[in-house]
């Protein structure tokens, strides 16, 4: 399930030493989300997350992170501040054959984590979270599915669908915002790839306008920002297909913003790099979130890493 | 001092961490992003101008320091439900019609039975062109068909309008050829 993010993660720590940290964490993730991969229950998937899941998120950022995260994590989990919630499971009598709770967590368990302010399902409610509790709660969720939002359904409102005409950016499976957007590569030199995006809360891509910003739904005012061509003297970007130089450092990685809402999302050219796996190389592109902050943008979601 | 795990990471995350929000070591990416050389350039929609079909294209433009608008990229529009990204190999150098290395920048004469081109003047160029086109038109010119009747008709001279001509340049050409008398005009959006 995870093979290609590994690959490519370990392919990229050794391009981009500068995201070697990011990486070498990402890499500690992707062995814990692949010890339990393929174990997430389809009912209650929330509950058996708290439960098997983010005690080997913390595990390995703890031992993968960076000093000052890792210390942070470390601390948190000694003065029993990740504990209560994330660690005590259900009670026996209530624990299904892989620890989850009967019923899909709307048990007096699950109502009294929720109540409780439980990480996950903060994260769930769209509350705004502190960086670190955001990351903790998004590397949990990688591995449980939440097109059909668990809480939402057992409400009985069905499927959360966002309405493209309202929210036009919004994830029309679950109405997560956008991480990033990729174009798919083509055989054909003259094709264009279709813009896709990829949702940052859960991992769904769909198809979306290639011009329109996914944060306001402008149409007219869309800049890329790309590498510039070190020969000329005019600084002009390397855009579109098979322009990019073998000097270029991210020749497939570029930021497509909107100068009405200064939003940016960064966007990977599968055309230029069809072995590259779209949310795995958005975390290289940190250069380039760096120089997009210092010019007024602001990334429309960070990713998992925090930029 | 009690804090609550609420507080202990919003603590870590402003004050202790620095850096990254994650506490990540951002020296060498600073160190990249300062010695990258990163521009923008503005997505503009625009139509093929070659045929008939129509396809849609997104042009990538850049402002100059001198303030001219430069043409940089050009390439077909995914969403467009005409050509769905998909340009046909004269369309996709499309480019070449605002910036081209090898683009011709002053006309050239070549006299007849001479072998060498050379540069000549815009004036001599379009002289000379209305002299030749005069010239063919007296020479070709048909008054009277083989009935007898006056049909006052040039077959010696054909036009063809280049698909790139916007509406009202095909109108131009058409009347003023059509005023030679010219009865052999195509257009290159048929072709």
């Amino acid at each position: 399930m995870f093979a290609r993010d590994r690959a490519r993660a370990a392919e990229l720590r050794e391009r981009y030493p500068h995201a070697a940290e990011v990486f070498g964490l990402y890499l500690a993730l992707v062995e814990a989300w692949e010890s339990v991969g393929d174990r997430v229950p389809s009912d209650g998937a929330v509950e058996w997350a708290h439960v098997h899941v983010l005690p080997r998120v913390i595990e390995a950022t703890a031992a993968h992170g960076p000093p000052l995260l890792a210390a942070a994590v470390r601390i948190a989990v000694g003065n029993g501040l990740l504990a209560p919630d994330a660690r005590a499971g259900p009670p026996a009598a209530a624990k299904g054959p892989l620890g989850t709770a009967a019923g899909s967590g709307g048990g007096p368990l699950g109502t009294a984590r929720r109540s409780a302010g439980g990480l996950l399902d903060a994260w769930l409610a769209g509350e705004e979270l502190p960086p670190v509790e955001r990351y903790l709660a998004r590397a949990t969720m990688r591995v449980v599915p939440l097109a059909t939002p668990p809480d939402h359904e057992a409400a009985g409102a069905g499927p959360v669908r966002s309405d493209p005409r309202r929210e036009p950016g919004r994830c029309p499976a679950c109405g997560g915002a956008p991480q990033l957007s990729y174009r798919t590569a083509g055989d054909d030199p003259l094709v264009s790839g279709r813009r896709m995006l990829h949702c940052a809360r859960c991992a769904h891509e769909w198809s979306f306008s290639a011009t329109t910003c996914p944060q306001c739904g402008e149409t007219g005012k869309r800049t890329v920002h790309a590498e510039a061509a070190e020969e000329s003297p005019r600084g002009q970007p390397r855009v579109g297909r098979g322009s990019a130089a073998d000097d270029a450092l991210f020749p497939h990685l570029r930021a497509e913003s909107c100068e009405t809402c200064r939003g940016y999302l960064i966007d990977v050219d599968l055309g230029r790099d069809p072995r590259a796996v779209p949310h795995v190389d958005e975390l290289a592109a940190i250069p380039i979130d760096l120089h997009m902050a210092d010019h007024g943008y602001t990334k429309i979601t960070p990713n998992l890493m925090g930029f | 001092m009690d804090v609550s795990r609420r507080q202990f990471l919003s603590i870590g995350s402003a004050g202790v961490l620095g850096g990254s929000a994650l506490g990540f070591d951002l020296t060498e990416s600073v160190r990249i992003k300062q010695r990258l050389r990163i521009e923008g350039a503005t997505l503009s929609h625009s139509l093929c101008p070659y045929c008939a079909v129509g396809c849609s294209l997104i042009a990538h433009t850049k402002k100059a320091a001198n303030g001219k608008t430069e043409l940089l990229h050009i390439e077909g529009d995914p969403d467009s439900p005409v050509n769905e990204g998909t340009l046909c190999p004269k369309g996709a150098t499309s480019l070449q019609l605002a910036v081209s290395r090898r683009r011709v920048p002053h006309p050239l004469y070549r006299a007849p039975g001479a072998a060498e081109w050379k540069q000549v003047s815009w004036e001599f160029a379009l002289d000379r062109l209305a002299r030749n086109i005069k010239a063919s038109r007296d020479a070709t010119f048909v008054a009277q068909d083989a009935d007898g009747n006056v049909v006052n008709r040039c077959e010696g001279v054909a036009f063809a309008g280049g698909a790139a001509f916007s509406s009202e340049e095909g109108y131009l050409a058409t009347k003023l050829m059509r005023g030679l008398g010219l009865v052999h005009l195509e257009q290159q959006a048929r072709v």
